[in-house]
């Protein structure tokens, strides 16, 4: 992989889009997205040099959308001379931003002939340092979605971009008059600084319009919290890597946090036991409400209900010595006890994080708690907020325009009729606005509800900027001309002021830094940060606050809990607030816990079922106050007691084809005071329904030992975990291979089991999806699949994940089941398939003692939800029907990189050949290369004393192996 | 040349058909047939029994063919590195050989019989005797190529044997 | 006038309408099955596999438990018509009816052979034969070697079928009336007439096709067995598992000539040329093939257990007990169970008992088959992959098509051929079954 900044190919691509960006920003342009007329562009322009080539450099990433068909003939300029830097069957890669949480995550776009087809982490970014997450990965898939909003819509009609320009211009002069009384805008929380100014700039233009802002995903606690315990709003972040004990309190962190990935890899960091072993682990403690990855990975977790975590944090608190009255909550003394033990002991080196679904009191506690363990500048960090907030929230707006306050709302990337909790009744609301605006991806339900809807342009459409959890700012370049006509919400807000000027988007995030970083060459800093994909130095500035004397005592004690059911929403790990609806990938790929798959079901822990006599597949009515709402229920273990969790995001009515309909919307049992959790929930059986689809049907291992664990006195005494056996005695000689000797260890310990590397794979090797009835089946298509297997009691059992890609057995018993050679050994030992040969016997799956191949049962490139041909990875054949498919190794890789040295002369580096699930991975858990090499990384993990695969007593040797999973209790907390 | 005739001798029993065919044979007649509806285990066949040499030779042979054919495929024509095994392993390329050989056994086998039987002869003198009906079980048929001059000595000596009806039929 | 000779009566069933009501019943009845058959593989060829149940881990459904099915059954049959001329060759029904089945069962189960690939239209990458490619294809695979032993299979059991035929097509010949059917018959009577030499070079081959197909029946039965037995997964891989196969085929093989027999002689009123002592003897062999399944369960259970491999012994928990008892068990009924009762005489001269119990006896082969290819998928040896099978409406329909088809076949035979074998049949007068 070829790092933009490193190759100066890539530092000067810029040259490619700003020549693409005057282009877009021109008259053919705009008239060929349907767009509003601006003034110049290099059409205008008599020809000089630089204009052709910026114009060559324009049709090439013009011949990329070329193939959605949608681009009129004037502005295919066919290629003079060939651009620099452009080898047909060469892909570029560019550094840009994605938020699908609402902060900024770093990746490299990979663009094969102008079209992005594939998504990596951007390892200079602080908040991935090169991992993904599935919910990254699938904006690529996004971008070429087909139910995409395509055009500017004016009561559900098309109509042109300069109708609605036209109308801001009409309108413009009257909010001037009114200085912008009655013009509101309604955004998320925002990241960008470009848009922030934008709208501070809006603000000044017209000092009476008001701006709200909200997020479905709550953050709110978080700066509340803060400004009890230090009298103002901050924003915290965690070092793990400098942390030995953690305790979550309902923070996932590996899961949704603001850097997350960036938590996952300094954790496994320090729990890594092979390279360079300290010879100790990070230890986590997780007390949740709901099982997480995070607590999946923990040394010690206790499931307890939301609203009882405070206690626990009370008990805690009063043991390290905060003032609070002292308690146990649900949980046992002696492990409260154990774990302050284990606290005090790493004073500096510990910290206690809380999540966003836990109210202020709690987060102040873990706040207390941290500068009690003196972690405040060590492994708390603090800064001011991230995020720009509006001037008021939600409720505000909506009794602002039950006040009649409210004559034009603008929704910028917003879904509030669908998302906004119910008891606001924001749709009625909505409707006694008069003017109603809506930007958005998509034609969405509050788009329906708007006059106007106007088609926003995707995140690797755009230009812009976002900050990342620390606050590093990087920029958003486009990869690719607006597919659909659309605006990004910076140049609406600039349309809206009346500052735009003809400036493309681009004009005005440079005219943003420009001024940010005032003097000094900006055109170098410009093409650095665009390269390099990170603003250089721009994290925020850490604050040292001290808590307020008052705090350890006026901090108001959480509400003892009333008993009885709770509700407890979470949003989805993978539609997240119900963006992702509309992504087969997202919908498909199975949630880490449940491994349930396109759909949600009210999460409930076996012994609650058990009480309720109620079981997995049941439909549940949930009563909430007034409100209702039916639910298929699933047993999941790990759940607290007493409580019904539901994940947010589903039963989406205009998410577009694929999201409409799928799942139930927990939304409409969601209030403004109760948005994460409720008590008071009476829940009846309504009958039977469907049952839930899952990949995954049985949790146990039976005794077969799939992963094996191991405690780190083993390591430490480097005992083998499984005992090296003779090899077993066979008829025929062994094969020696010469050569590359490719294999794979996947190390237990740091997986997560987070999936991005499933997510990976699909966009890498154009997997298809099936559908939930293809789910429910058992057909997925996954090449890689995560199992995930449960220890112990049914109520707090210990959760391990194995991902299981192909094993490249050395002697693969599919490939002498196969009778006509459609699956057998390369030359280097790779399990190849033979897609042309293959007649579709299914002999070599029932043979497969790991089942990890998959088999197109139906014409999936067709039928169901196929993906757009655009995103389709140009190096690797899409499957017909009838035909076996599986984990490659991602050959396609492979033979790059040899052809590669090849014509270098030189042979393959350890290390260069790199699979997607492995570059994906954000623990960094899957090492490949070549076994031969000695100075691989890899072949160094086969010798280690963890090393063991699956199912040895088969004798079908083979390459891919495990790293048995090493955990570190602590000895004193009781089990 | 003297013209050759059938006679084509119609008996009651099979008994006597065989007793008809025996006394026929020691009188010197080599051309002659028994027909009957069903086979005569009471007749004795003067006839040569064959063995079974020449089936079991074709089955070996197709069998040798299969296995060759194979390993050229398997270890010459394309050897592919199949679950790490050998490419010159013998020992999967005979159950193919062997069905393979027992189906060339029984192809000669059909041949062969389709040729001693003389078959297909749709068309044969002795169909033209009107006693011949093989969907009678009762008919038991003696046939004779004689020629022209026997004739006279012949009738009689085939009533003696019992023959109920005596037909000449011209080629 | 004398009273109808047992050839002419033979011929009458091919030659004189009208035919008995239960034959119009069953012909209309397995055309609508064929229709379902024809419907079922046009909507499969545009659709793919995918209307099936199949998944993964079970990729191996109905499709291939109905070739097992019908191919085993044919397998048996030609064990059975072999051994009955190797044994004196003086059973009418007995050769006739298990000649057929093996023909037919093996044409039906063969078609399935096509019918469950993914692409069926590259079926011909199976065939041997050189090419620019240089692709050949792979021996070691067990499906390559099913494949040559269901054409050789195939092959024989046409021409057992037709040399069994030859004579007694020239009795349909000299019955027939009417110039049409006159030649029809002559034709396919390649001018029989009954010759001692004929009759010598027949009877010879019969012996020669009989000696072949008997190695040929139960190499091509532990064949198609070794499509599963030699997989590694627990439940296939069992080096039992051939010898077994042929033993139920023969179980199978002669349950089915029993019903088909039993239906003959009771619609066409043959009573008389089919002796109860001839069912009887197929009685017997049913009887005896079902005491060694019998056994064979008995030793591949204990196997297991003694075995003592954690999977090995899984599997025997969830036959015995688990999730697959209720199949394992219906088996043990109908194939092993039922049939014992055979061992009193007064029950096993009893037609109408003998011919369900023969029915019975194939159901219970095609629950064996579903036993052997699909649940030892559902429960493998990775727990996460575990995942029970569902047929769908197609999988049904093709199942009861295939039947049909089967039926059509016998009836055409029934409409058109001799339906016993003539030849073996003695003259009125001769006391029949006696060589």
């Amino acid at each position: 992989m070829d790092k933009p900044q490193q190759t100066p190919a890539c530092s000067s691509t810029n040259d490619l889009w700003k020549g693409l960006e005057e282009l877009k920003g021109s008259g053919p342009a705009r008239g060929q997205s349907g767009g509003s007329q601006t003034e110049g562009g290099v059409f205008g322009e008599p020809m000089d040099r630089r204009a052709a080539l910026k114009l060559m450099g324009a049709s090439l990433a013009l011949a990329g959308t070329t193939a959605c068909g949608r681009l009129p003939q004037e502005d295919l300029v066919p290629y003079v001379r060939r651009p620099e830097e452009v080898i047909p069957g060469r892909p570029l890669w560019f550094a840009t931003t994605l938020t699908p949480d609402g902060y900024g995550s770093g990746v490299l776009a990979k663009s094969d002939e102008g079209r992005p087809t594939f998504l990596e982490g951007n390892p200079d970014h602080p908040a991935s340092l090169g991992g993904m997450d599935p919910r990254l990965q699938a904006e690529v898939l996004g971008l070429y979605d087909p139910d995409r909003s395509q055009a500017v819509l004016r009561g559900g009609e098309v109509a042109p971009w300069q109708s609605f320009t036209a109308l801001v211009q009409e309108i413009r002069p009257a909010w001037k008059a009114r200085r912008g009384q009655g013009l509101v805008l309604l955004t998320p929380p925002v990241n960008s600084p470009t848009l922030a100014g934008q709208i501070a700039d809006l603000q000044d233009r017209y000092p009476e319009s008001r701006w709200y802002s909200y997020d479905p995903v709550d953050r709110g606690a978080v700066p509340a919290g803060a400004r009890k315990v230090f009298g103002r709003p901050l924003d915290s972040y965690y070092d793990l890597s400098a942390a030995r004990v953690i305790l979550s309190l309902d923070a996932d962190l590996l899961g949704d946090e603001p850097g997350h990935l960036r938590y996952a890899r300094q954790l496994a960091d320090g729990r890594r036991v092979t390279e360079g072993h300290s010879g100790r682990m990070t230890r986590l403690y997780v007390v949740e409400s709901t099982a997480t990855i995070t607590g999946a990975s923990a040394d010690h977790r206790k499931a307890v209900r939301a609203s009882e975590i405070g206690l626990v944090a009370q008990g805690l608190a009063s043991r390290l010595g905060l003032p609070v009255t002292p308690g146990n909550g649900p949980v046992a003394g002696a492990w409260l006890d154990a774990l302050a033990k284990d606290l005090k002991g790493n004073k500096g080196a510990a910290l206690v994080a809380a999540g966003y679904a836990q109210p202020p009191a709690v987060h102040a506690l873990a706040q207390l708690m941290s500068h009690q363990l003196g972690a405040f500048g060590t492994t708390v960090l603090h800064t001011d907020p991230i995020r720009t907030l509006g001037s008021g929230t939600l409720p505000d707006l909506v009794s602002a325009m039950e006040a009649g306050e409210v004559d034009t709302l603008v929704l910028l990337d917003c879904n509030p009729v669908y998302d906004a909790p119910a008891d606001l009744e924001f749709g009625k609301h909505l409707d006694r606005v008069g003017l109603r605006v809506h930007l958005g991806l998509y034609a969405d339900e509050s788009a329906a509800r708007c006059q106007w809807h106007l088609p926003m342009a995707h995140p690797l459409e755009s230009w812009g900027d976002a900050r990342a959890f620390d606050g590093t700012a990087s920029l958003v370049q486009p990869l690719i001309a607006p597919l659909y006509a659309g605006m990004t919400p910076i140049e609406v807000v600039a349309l809206l002021a009346g500052s735009r000027a003809g400036k493309g988007p681009r004009d005005l995030v440079q005219a943003h830094w420009q001024a940010r970083e005032g003097a000094g060459d900006f055109n170098a800093w410009w093409r650095r940060t665009l390269a390099a994909g990170v603003a250089a130095g721009s994290a925020a500035p850490l604050v040292h606050p001290r808590p307020t004397p008052a705090a350890a005592r006026d901090w108001a004690l959480t509400s003892a809990p009333a008993g009885g059911l709770e509700l407890q929403l979470r949003p989805d790990p993978w539609l997240w607030d119900g963006r992702g609806a509309n992504n087969a990938w997202l919908q498909e790929l199975p949630r880490p816990l449940s491994k349930l798959s396109w759909g949600n079901a009210a999460l409930i822990a076996p012994a609650t079922a058990e009480s309720l006599h109620i079981t997995s597949g049941d439909l549940v009515t949930l009563q909430l106050g007034d409100r209702s709402l039916e639910a298929p229920v699933w047993v999941q273990p790990g759940e607290p007691r007493d409580t019904v969790t539901l994940r947010l995001g589903y039963g989406r009515l205009r998410a577009g084809a694929v999201g409409n309909g799928i799942g139930v919307d927990a939304y409409r049992l969601r209030t403004v005071h109760a948005s994460w959790q409720a008590p008071g929930l009476s829940l009846k059986r309504s009958g039977a329904g469907p049952m839930p689809v899952s990949t995954q049907l049985h949790d146990r291992m039976e005794g077969r030992d799939f992963v094996r664990t191991a405690t780190l006195a083993q390591v430490r005494s480097g005992t083998r975990v499984v005992p090296p056996r003779a090899p077993r005695p066979s008829l025929y000689p062994p094969r020696t291979r010469t050569g590359p000797v490719w294999g794979m260890v996947i190390d237990l310990s740091t997986c997560i089991g987070c999936t991005a590397c499933v997510t990976a794979c699909q966009n890498e090797n154009n997997i298809p999806v099936v559908g939930r009835e293809g789910v429910a089946r058992g057909r997925t298509m996954h090449w890689i699949r995560v199992d995930r297997y449960y220890q112990g009691g049914a109520d707090a059992p210990r959760t391990l994940f194995q991902p299981v890609p192909c094993m490249q057995c050395e002697q693969a018993p599919c490939e002498y089941a196969c009778p006509v050679g459609a699956t057998v050994h390369s030359a280097d030992g790779l399990n190849d398939m033979v897609y042309n040969r293959c007649i579709g016997t299914r002999f070599c799956s029932q043979n497969c003692p790991y089942k990890v191949r998959r088999f197109n049962w139906l014409d999936y490139t067709r039928a169901g939800f196929p993906a757009p041909p655009q995103v389709a990875n140009p190096n690797v054949t899409v499957r017909g029907r009838g035909v076996m498919e599986k984990c490659t190794y991602c050959v396609q890789r492979i033979r790059e990189a040899e052809i590669r040295a090849g014509r270098a002369g030189r042979s393959l580096d350890a290390g260069e050949v790199q699979t997607a699930c492995q570059r994906a991975c954000p623990t960094r858990a899957i090492q490949f290369g070549d076994l031969n090499r000695g100075d691989s990384a890899v072949a160094r993990a086969k010798g280690h004393a963890l090393n063991y695969v699956l199912l040895a007593e088969l004798g079908t040797l083979p390459r891919t192996s495990y790293l048995a999973r090493v955990a570190d209790p602590n000895p004193e907390v009781p089990t | 040349m003297a013209e050759r005739l059938l006679v084509v001798a119609a008996l009651t029993s099979a008994d006597a058909l065989a007793g008809a065919f025996d006394a026929a044979w020691r009188a010197g007649h080599q051309r002659l047939e028994a027909l009957s509806s069903h086979p005569l285990p009471g007749l004795r066949d003067p006839s040569r029994p064959r063995r079974l040499t020449g089936e079991l030779g074709v089955g070996v042979v197709v069998a040798g063919i299969a296995f060759l054919i194979q390993y050229y495929a398997a270890a010459w024509a394309y050897p592919m590195d199949v679950a790490g095994k050998p490419a010159q392993a013998w020992a999967p390329l005979v159950p193919a050989a062997l069905v393979l050989g027992l189906m060339g056994a029984g192809i000669a086998a059909l041949v062969s019989m389709v040729r001693e039987a003389a078959l297909p002869r749709l068309h044969h003198p002795v169909f033209d005797a009107s006693r011949l009906d093989l969907g009678d079980e009762q008919c038991y048929i003696l046939a004779i190529e004689v020629k022209e001059s026997e004739l006279p000595q012949l009738r009689p000596w085939l009533e003696g044997l019992g023959a109920e009806e005596i037909q000449e039929v011209r080629p | 006038m004398s009273p109808a000779g047992p050839g002419e009566r033979v011929a009458a069933v091919a030659l004189s309408a009208p035919r008995p009501w239960p034959w119009g019943v069953a012909a209309f009845s397995a055309v609508l099955l064929l229709l379902a058959y024809v419907a079922s593989v046009l909507v499969l060829f545009r659709n793919g596999i995918g209307i099936f149940g199949n998944n993964i881990p079970v990729g191996w459904g109905f499709p291939i438990v109905n070739i097992a099915w019908w191919i085993d059954l044919g397998h048996g049959a030609l064990l059975l018509a072999a051994g009955a001329v190797l044994a004196g060759d003086r059973w009418p029904a007995i050769s006739r009816v298990s000649e057929s089945i093996a023909l037919f069962a093996g044409a039906v189960g063969g078609s399935f052979a096509i019918l469950h690939t993914g692409r069926p239209q590259y079926i011909y990458f199976l065939f041997t034969y050189p090419n620019t490619l240089d692709q050949w294809p792979q021996w070691r695979s067990p499906l390559m070697w099913d494949f040559f032993a269901i054409i050789a299979f195939l092959v024989v059991a046409l021409i057992v079928w037709s040399v069994g035929m030859l004579p007694d097509l020239a009795v349909l010949r000299d019955h027939a009336k009417g110039r049409g059917r006159q030649l029809f018959y002559g034709l396919l009577a390649l001018g029989w007439r009954g010759s001692h030499r004929q009759w010598a070079a027949w009877s010879r081959a019969r012996t020669v096709l009989a000696s072949i197909a008997v190695p040929l029946a139960v190499i091509s039965t532990g064949i198609s067995a070794l499509d599963f037995a030699g997989g590694i997964s627990a439940g296939y891989h069992s080096t039992l598992t051939p010898v077994d196969a042929v033993a139920a085929a023969l179980a199978t093989a002669a349950g089915m000539a029993l019903t088909v027999a039993v239906v003959l002689r009771r619609t066409f009123a043959l009573d008389d040329l089919v002796p109860v002592t001839e069912l009887e003897t197929l009685g017997r062999v049913l009887l005896g093939s079902a005491l060694a399944v019998g056994f064979f369960a008995l030793y591949e259970g204990y196997m297991a257990w003694y075995g003592a491999d954690l999977f090995d012994r899984y599997s025997l928990s969830q036959t015995l007990t688990g999730a697959f008892a209720p199949w394992y068990w219906t088996w043990i009924a109908l194939m092993v169970v039922l049939p014992l009762s055979l061992a009193w005489r007064s029950l096993r001269t009893s037609p109408w008992l003998l011919g369900t119990l023969g029915l019975l006896a194939n159901v219970g082969a095609w629950v064996d088959h579903y036993l052997v290819t699909v649940t030892p998928q559902e429960r493998g040896f990775m727990t996460s992959a575990w995942r029970d099978f569902s047929p769908t409406a197609w999988d049904w329909l093709l199942l009861c098509g295939s039947v049909g088809f089967f039926v059509c076949l016998l009836l055409l035979q029934a409409r058109l051929l001799p339906v016993l074998a003539v030849h073996a049949l003695r003259p009125t007068g001769q006391e029949a079954g006696h060589g």
